[in-house]
């Protein structure tokens, strides 16, 4: 917590001004609509630190992944072993072997937990650090009640180069949008798979076959017409935002440099291959190219980790060869080009899964402990911080909640998590509910 | 289940207090406000506009209260000075007065402030502008020793100080072990926490000034929060004091608040003009105190007026009027600031075709004139038909009406200028020339008669009371929907639909309102929407603790909630409930486990309340028990639709005024509270009274609202209004609805848009399902339906939007489509001046200008053939403001 200072400025435990925050909440939609968006846009440029987000859809497990236990019964250690990592002491699973060769670059949170076993909840809490409560929502699955993280970045830290700063592929998650934040905040949405040959992302570049010079010609004389509302722009902020916006528009899809992000095909084949020809790795492949044309943060939302049934069998043939290839490849790289410090990675999910297997061979929904990982952005990596007890059911030490590692997260990113927004009932909330930071990594 | 929830939203809340208390507080010295900030008064800038300066003119000064009396060592009193200049303006000079106590020993002062020194009478001289006053005061009771009350005396300190606040340790964890209740709504429990916890060494009785309290608020020992106040700052004084006195909580029989008032209450200032306000708390034994230093206050207009954490109200630069709300310990009061514009005033013609509308007209000119803000310029017909068409049936008229629409205006229009006396209209501001007001008030009636107008009111009232398939299963969403849209389309009045809504029952595959009971399914969310899209209060706050910014306690949530206890949801497979009343289940206070007894807002509450009657402790505003089988929610609809509610007709009005003038008169629409007044009071009036006369008449409010004069404003600002946003001036450009845009997109284009698993050709507009896939409308913001606010509808420009309606490829294909309208005309062997005639009518709703017929010909000339030229116009059509606002 920032200090206090005194006299009449009157700053709060966070630093921030009174004015501050009764111009983002009491004055509604007015006071926090694009402008900010726009006028963060030049901040900070030495320590400015990105995130590529790899969610692992339907909960990956750590007993099988993070958190071995091969001292455990049967029933609960599973069939993977445990190998070595390039660290001493930090062992993973077998079928991560390439990512054993990194993990000086990363630390396993391996305490994490939280109380709610179902995806929607538990998805919601992972990517916004907000646990919805039953009476937030009436449907099976929570809509966005809290912003995400990808849009609190794009709030508090604006649109760099021509990229939009906050980026989903191939989807987006339900919880992983703007909430009450507004439109302006939400995720530019990739609606395509990168492994895919066909990939192309969306609304970027005219229809196929589109003569490139007629562009030119519409835009000139859309130009011309709007010219004539000027007088109109004056008075009214959301005709001048969306005039931002269409020249942040054209600027997109003019840049050669978010041309050449986009176009994964421009890749030299054997990088695509160290990546891996999956979607996760193209899709790590696709982040790292993002990132590097100047969007902040990207979300990578990865399927299939809802291990019910033949579980071991997936892991091993599908899910864990796909995730070590892209995940240690992305970190290699990120290093090589001098982007891991700048570039946090997050490896989360929906929550773990049951220590003890069930009769399908796989397992079920289980937040009461499980792994979460993170590197690159001023990470401390080479360690494991908490721990899960015997059979991997509970946290032993230090116990760490989703509050934490989402303020870690904004913490990497120089982002104040206990700011407050407003919430369209006038409720003040921050960025993340009581959030503490992880002190042993960052 | 409500237990959770409960501790969920009270933990999440941050700060409310801390948005207005200080890191800081040093005892509100206006001496030190006059040295910090000389007072600005803006004479020079009154004086540049022609207008004589208050100064200029000889000025009476007024010092409030007239006299003064403090009572006991604590008192305090802040002197109000005022300058009332001969044009009968005021001024505030509390200030840069001087004020001197001719007797110390008696009282002193500090700034206006007055501060017994000992028991007796005295006088204080306060001199401004060469005037002096004198305020004779009499100082009782120095000597008695105060006698402490937790509540009255401790508890503000820890609120205005923020130790209290959701971000400190008023959250439900409390704060490195240290916990008070939010915003102190349990003193009981601050005050156990503060004195036996903590291993007691929180409060030290036999050496005050080393408690911890002190010593961490102070800085004296190393605090998280920072010093929140300095030693020797009159709390500090006030904390040992307590303390010394063995931090009592109080008489349980002592005075309580009773309420709070502000002085002055209105007062009209310059742009840059200051006034500082004085705060008086009135307790149950009558006797006042000066609690302007421990009040918190916040403008509900900063770009007009700002007020600082002493209570110093500050313009800001903008022309208009602000609300300052002030709060202390769960009373609010709340003080109007009119800063009108600075500079000479407009003639009275210039707004005198305004006032010569509507009631409405009259109000919104009224306080134009007042403000000194000049009304926009009529809106043309072209901009009339287009702005019109949208807001009543989301729709866009064909090129034929508008040609139609054109032709009826112009023969009225010549009518009129052939019957009227050209000397009088060419003299004033009346348009010239006039408005063609029948062929408007004809089109309006057309317009009101359409199916659509039903689709997209239907769409607006399913928004709000949560009509989301997901939550309510096709079924029980389409059944809902189709009886609001009926009810639109019958144009049922307002009162009575609200109240079969509130009592319906049965299956929800069935009876559509009955879907109510699904979209919020416990009584605490039943409290939140219906109050909300009812009322326009929003008491989710008062659910766990008293309501930050009103008056509502948890005792009224609560007796909300109770309406509600009695429900049962039967399973009707296989998507289905049945809802019916049942049950003998109670509200309860998530505190004391108390019985709330079901009751409206501001019925008085039945003492002995925490034993229920034999019916369960409903408290009835009539006088009558209701039979044992009686379902409560009538008694809740009778007391909600009457014409007498001063909330219900109201919020209606309001909601109406702002769907067509995009700004309520209280904004948000639906958060009317008496700290969040309307910007102009009696304009809401009078559209409340048009609600109530007309029967809750949705149609007949509309018709009068769109045939209004205000609503046919230009948006073109001028120089006088460019910077007003509440005044209703000028028409407010708006981005079009998501569904709205989409069909626009489809007429324009000639080609309809497709939704997956809907009936091809119908329209957005007519989408009963608010999950049918649709990038279009999601990233234009159709809302989940999530919440009863209004906001959920997202009118926010995005760069997606901009991508997708520059880029996209169904967009492009129904542009360039065989069976589009580009490629039909094309086809018709239409010249080119035809064609950009006929887009600019299909789109804008107009010709285009000279100007714009030679570029858009010359497109024509350039491009390979007439396809390419037009699919090339009517893609920049589509994506100019013109287009995409309405305006």
């Amino acid at each position: 917590m920032a200090p206090v200072t005194g006299g009449s400025s009157r700053r709060y435990c966070d630093g921030h001004t009174r004015r501050d925050l009764l111009q983002v909440g009491v004055l509604s939609a007015l006071g926090w609509t694009l402008p900010d968006l726009l006028r963060l846009q030049a901040a900070s440029a030495a320590s400015d630190v990105s995130c590529i987000f790899l969610y692992l859809l339907g909960g990956p497990s750590h007993l099988d992944m993070w958190d071995m236990k091969p001292e455990a019964p049967s029933e609960f250690r599973g069939e993977f072993q445990p190998i070595e990592t390039n660290v001493p002491g930090i062992r993973i699973s077998e079928h991560l072997p390439l990512s054993a060769k990194h993990a000086e670059k990363y630390a396993i949170l391996r305490s994490v937990n939280h109380p709610n076993a179902d995806h929607g909840r538990g998805t919601h809490y992972m990517q916004t650090g907000l646990l919805p409560a039953a009476g937030d929502f009436n449907g099976k699955v929570p809509n966005n009640i809290h912003p995400c993280f990808g849009s609190v970045v794009a709030r508090e830290k604006g649109i760099r180069g021509s990229l939009p700063p906050y980026i989903s592929m191939p989807d987006v998650m339900r919880s992983g949008s703007s909430a009450f934040l507004g439109a302006a905040y939400a995720p530019f949405v990739i609606q395509a798979d990168p492994s895919s040959p066909q990939f192309t992302v969306r609304d970027v570049t005219p229809p196929p076959g589109f003569d490139p010079r007629r562009a030119g010609v519409r835009r000139e004389l859309l130009t011309r017409l709007n010219r004539q509302d000027h007088g109109l722009e004056a008075a009214n902020e959301n005709l001048r935002a969306l005039d931002t916006f269409y020249q942040k528009a054209h600027g997109l899809v003019t840049s050669p440099a978010a041309k050449k992000a986009f176009a994964i095909g421009q890749e030299r084949d054997s990088v695509r291959d160290a990546y891996g020809r999956t979607q996760l790795g193209q899709g790590c492949l696709m982040a790292r190219r993002l990132i590097e044309a100047g969007c902040r943060f990207v979300s990578i939302n990865n399927g299939n980790w809802d291990t019910h049934a033949a579980g071991f069998h997936s892991l091993r043939n599908d899910l864990l060869p796909a995730f070590d290839r892209g995940f240690s490849t992305l970190l290699a790289d990120l290093k090589e080009r001098g982007m891991l410090d700048s570039t946090l990675v997050v490896v989360s999910g929906d929550f773990g899964r049951t220590p003890r297997i069930n009769k399908d061979a796989g397992r079920d929904h289980w937040p009461n402990v499980f792994s979460v990982v993170m590197a690159g952005g001023g990470i401390r990596g080479g360690q494991v911080v908490g721990s899960s007890d015997a059979r991997g059911e509970y946290p032993k030490e230090r116990p760490l909640s989703p509050e934490m590692v989402a303020a870690t997260l904004f913490q990497s990113l120089g982002i104040n998590f206990h700011r407050e927004y407003h919430t369209p009932i006038g409720r003040p909330i921050q960025i993340v509910n009581n959030g503490q930071t992880i002190s042993e990594v960052i | 289940m409500s237990s959770p929830t409960v501790f969920r939203i009270c933990h999440c809340l941050a700060p409310v207090c801390l948005l207005l208390a200080g890191a800081l507080w040093t005892a509100p010295s206006l001496a030190d406000t006059a040295e910090r900030a000389p007072a600005r008064v803006g004479v020079d800038s009154a004086r540049a506009g022609g207008r004589p300066g208050p100064r200029a003119a000889p000025s009476r000064l007024r010092v409030d209260p007239p006299a003064v009396e403090l009572t006991g060592p604590d008192a305090r009193l802040g002197l109000i000075v005022t300058g009332h200049g001969a044009d009968g303006r005021t001024l505030d000079l509390t200030g840069q007065s001087r004020v001197n106590s001719l007797d110390p020993r008696i009282v002193r002062t500090e700034g206006a402030i007055l501060i017994p020194a000992g028991d007796g009478e005295a006088v204080v001289a306060v001199a401004a502008g060469g005037e002096t006053v004198r305020v004779p005061v009499r100082v009782r009771a120095t000597r008695t020793p105060r006698e402490f009350s937790f509540v009255n005396d401790i508890g503000p300190i820890l609120s205005k100080a923020g130790c209290n606040s959701g971000g400190c340790h008023g959250k439900a964890s409390g704060q490195n072990g240290f916990k008070l209740t939010v915003f102190g709504y349990d003193p009981e429990f601050d005050h156990q926490a503060l004195t036996q916890e903590g291993r007691g060494r929180r409060i030290l009785p036999g050496d005050p000034a080393r408690s911890l309290l002190l010593l961490k608020a102070t800085l004296g020992a190393p605090h998280g929060g920072g010093r929140r106040f300095p030693v020797d700052s009159s709390e500090y004084r006030t904390l040992l004091r307590w303390i010394e006195a063995g931090a009592p909580m109080g008489r349980p029989d002592g005075p309580r608040l009773a309420g709070i008032s502000v002085f002055p209450t209105e007062r009209v200032l310059l742009p840059a003009g200051e006034q500082q306000v004085r705060v008086t708390a009135t307790y149950t034994d009558g006797s006042r105190r000066d609690v302007t230093a421990s009040a918190d206050f916040s403008s509900n207009a900063d770009h007009v007026a700002t007020v600082r954490p002493d209570g110093l109200i500050q313009g800001a630069g903008a022309p208009g009027e602000a609300a300052v709300m002030v709060r202390y310990m769960g009373g609010v009061a709340a003080t109007r600031v009119v800063i009108p514009r600075p500079g000479r005033p407009a003639p009275p013609e210039r707004y005198a075709w305004l006032r010569s509308g509507n009631a409405l007209d009259r109000r919104v000119a009224a306080k134009l004139q007042q403000l000194g803000i000049e009304p926009s310029a009529p809106a043309d017909d072209a901009t009339f038909l287009r702005r019109v068409s949208l807001d009543l049936i989301g729709t866009l008229p064909t090129p034929a009406e508008a040609r139609a629409f054109s032709r009826e205006c112009s023969a009225e229009r010549q009518a009129t200028i052939a019957t009227r006396d050209p000397r009088r209209w060419r003299r004033s501001s009346v348009p010239s020339p006039p408005n063609a007001v029948r062929a408007r008030a004809a089109l309006v009636e057309r317009l009101l008669a359409r199916p659509e107008y039903a689709a997209l009111w239907a769409i607006r009232w399913a928004d709000v009371l949560r009509v989301d398939r997901e939550a309510l299963g096709p079924k029980g969403a389409y059944a809902f929907y189709r009886w609001l849209r009926d009810r639109m389309t019958e144009n049922t009045p307002y009162s009575r639909w609200a109240g079969d809504l509130l009592v319906a029952q049965g299956s929800s595959a069935e009876v559509g309102p009955a879907n109510l009971y699904r979209a919020a399914r416990t009584p605490e969310e039943l409290a939140n929407t219906v109050s909300q899209v009812f009322l326009g209060v929003r008491l989710q706050c008062a659910q766990c603790h008293h309501h930050p910014f009103e008056k509502w306690t948890q005792e009224d949530f609560w007796g909300v909630a109770g309406f509600f206890t009695r429900l049962e949801r039967q399973a009707d497979p296989p998507d289905s409930e049945r809802i019916a009343t049942g049950g003998t289940e109670e509200a309860r206070h998530p505190r004391t486990g108390a019985i709330i007894p079901a009751r409206v807002l501001e019925a008085p509450i039945r003492e002995g309340r925490d034993t229920p009657s034999k019916q369960g402790g409903l408290t009835l505003s009539s006088s009558q028990s209701p039979a044992p089988d009686t379902d409560r929610r009538e008694e809740l609809a009778r007391w909600l639709t009457a014409p007498g509610n001063r909330f219900f007709a109201r919020m209606f009005a309001n909601r109406l005024w702002s769907h067509f003038l995009g700004r309520g008169v209280v904004e948000p629409v639906d958060d009317m509270r008496d700290t969040n007044p309307p910007s102009n009071g009696p304009l809401l009036d009078e559209l409340t009274a048009l609600v109530v006369r007309s029967g809750f008449d949705q149609k007949a409010v509309i018709r009068e609202i769109v045939n209004s004069r205000v609503y046919q404003l230009s948006a073109v600002p001028n120089p006088t209004n460019l910077r007003d946003q509440q005044n209703f001036s000028r028409a407010t450009v708006r981005r079009l609805p998501a569904e709205v845009l989409l069909d626009a997109i489809s007429d324009a284009t000639g080609l309809p848009a497709k939704f997956e698993g809907a009936p091809s050709g119908v329209r957005a507009i007519e989408l009963w399902d608010n999950r049918l896939p649709s990038y279009f409308l999601e990233v234009f913001g159709r809302p989940l339906r999530g919440s009863p606010c209004e906001c959920e509808r997202s009118q926010e420009p995005s760069m997606s939007q901009a991508l997708h309606l520059m880029n996209s490829p169904v967009i492009h294909d129904q542009i360039s489509s065989r069976r589009g309208r580009v490629a039909r005309l094309v086809r018709a062997g239409i010249p080119p001046a035809a064609m950009v005639e006929e887009l600019y009518l299909a789109m804008l709703c107009r010709l285009p200008s000279a100007d714009e017929r030679r570029t858009a010909l010359a497109l024509f000339d350039k491009a390979e053939n007439r396809q390419t030229a037009g699919e090339d116009l009517l893609w920049t059509l589509m994506n100019s403001f013109a287009f995409i606002f309405n305006r």
